[in-house]
């Protein structure tokens, strides 16, 4: 029944940015801010569950533990820059919101580098020189 | 076939990891990029067997790249001088360690050349252990290395022609010497009492005994040989005979 509890939070947080809005818009936006740190914080127990699912199912079918680490790393750059970077693009700075955008990426990238050289090598190794 | 089943299971592990994250994916801007490392991961997984057989595994290797680009982040964010020094340190001893490696082995090799010379004994190996001496730390004062322990080796073709003797004596002997092994034995300063020792155990083997006196003497001779030219304590050199144990018992 947790899904109630996070629409009723939305709905109720949206109906009262709606209100405050008109008044004091840096309210609304404080408001809009700590609801959406509030639902992340809501998930990240459940993404804890996953996650140590995940990790037990790694485990017991020997997939490389470096490998695992890697998507984790992955899927944390990922949640964590989009969050960011909505709650900026609600304070209306778009132009923020693409850079943190950017820097995920390019954090995402960052873990691809060895990934390829490491294919690109044993490519090389494969072909006659 | 473990192989294969093992390699099986970790491919259908990391697509069904690769498809899981996809689905908790949050946005569709970072799904390209993800999508991207996701099937290079896929890809390495598939080639494990073709890299292990190039090159070592692949997870070793990757977790090394991960490691040096963690490194270098740290040391170009930090780079803390008391990290400097204690790898400073660790290359010097490391240094040291080779250059007092590398002094033994030559030492060894002219005490070797000594015996040879001097006594007239071919000699199987001398190994030589070196030490730095501890010496009056705080000011740096140089330290001397000093040889720590001789262990000479007497070579087991020493042995042949009387194992051969033994043979013609007696083809029954033949069982008990045939499958020596080669135990090392450190032979006693006194012979004499060695010598007797071997007359009490065994009164046939009569050739044996006469030889293994002999080769006391001689280890005697090459142990005050090389403490008369370099200055070492008798109880510093070991000398050490493969052939006679198998004989004794």
């Amino acid at each position: 029944m947790e899904i109630i509890q996070v629409v009723g939070l939305g709905l109720i947080a949206t109906i009262l940015i709606l209100i405050v809005k008109e008044q004091k818009p840096m309210f609304a936006f404080l408001l809009a801010v700590a609801t959406s740190i509030l639902i992340f914080m809501f998930l990240m127990g459940k993404i804890s569950i996953i996650i140590t699912e995940l990790e037990r199912m790694a485990r017991s079918s020997g997939v490389e533990m470096i490998y695992l680490k890697t998507i984790l790393k992955i899927i944390g750059i990922a949640y964590i820059a989009e969050f960011g970077a909505q709650v900026v693009r609600d304070a209306g700075q778009e132009n923020i919101a693409s850079k943190i955008e950017l820097a995920g990426k390019i954090l995402i990238m960052v873990l691809a580098v060895p990934i390829i050289g490491i294919i690109i090598e044993t490519v090389l190794k494969l072909l006659p020189s | 076939m473990t192989w294969l089943s093992g390699w099986l299971k970790e491919v259908i592990m990391v697509v069904l990891l690769a498809s899981f994250v996809d689905l908790i994916l949050p946005s569709r801007s970072m799904e390209r990029y993800v999508k991207l490392v996701l099937s290079l991961l896929i890809l390495v997984t598939l080639l494990s067997p073709l890299m292990k057989l190039l090159t070592e595994a692949a997870d070793i290797r990757l977790a090394d790249a991960f490691n040096k680009l963690n490194q270098t982040q740290a040391a170009s964010s930090k780079g803390s001088l008391k990290q400097i020094m204690a790898q400073a340190e660790q290359m010097k001893s490391q240094q040291q360690k080779q250059s007092l490696e590398w002094a033994a082995q030559e030492i060894a090799a002219q005490m070797k050349d000594q015996i040879r010379k001097q006594i007239g004994q071919n000699v199987a190996e001398v190994k030589v252990v070196l030490a730095m001496q501890a010496g009056e730390s705080a000011v740096g004062a140089a330290q001397n290395p000093y040889i720590k322990a001789v262990t000479v080796v007497l070579p087991l073709e020493e042995d042949a022609p009387a194992k051969g003797a033994n043979d013609g004596q007696s083809s029954s002997n033949e069982i008990q010497i045939e499958p020596v092994s080669p135990v090392q034995i450190q032979v006693n300063i006194d012979s004499t009492q060695d010598a007797e020792d071997t007359k009490d155990s065994s009164s046939k083997a009569s050739g044996t005994k006469e030889h293994e006196s002999a080769q006391g003497k001689q280890a005697e001779a090459i142990k005050k040989m090389l403490g008369n030219t370099w200055g070492l304590e008798p109880e510093m050199v070991i000398i050490q005979n493969g052939s006679t144990v198998g004989r004794k018992l």
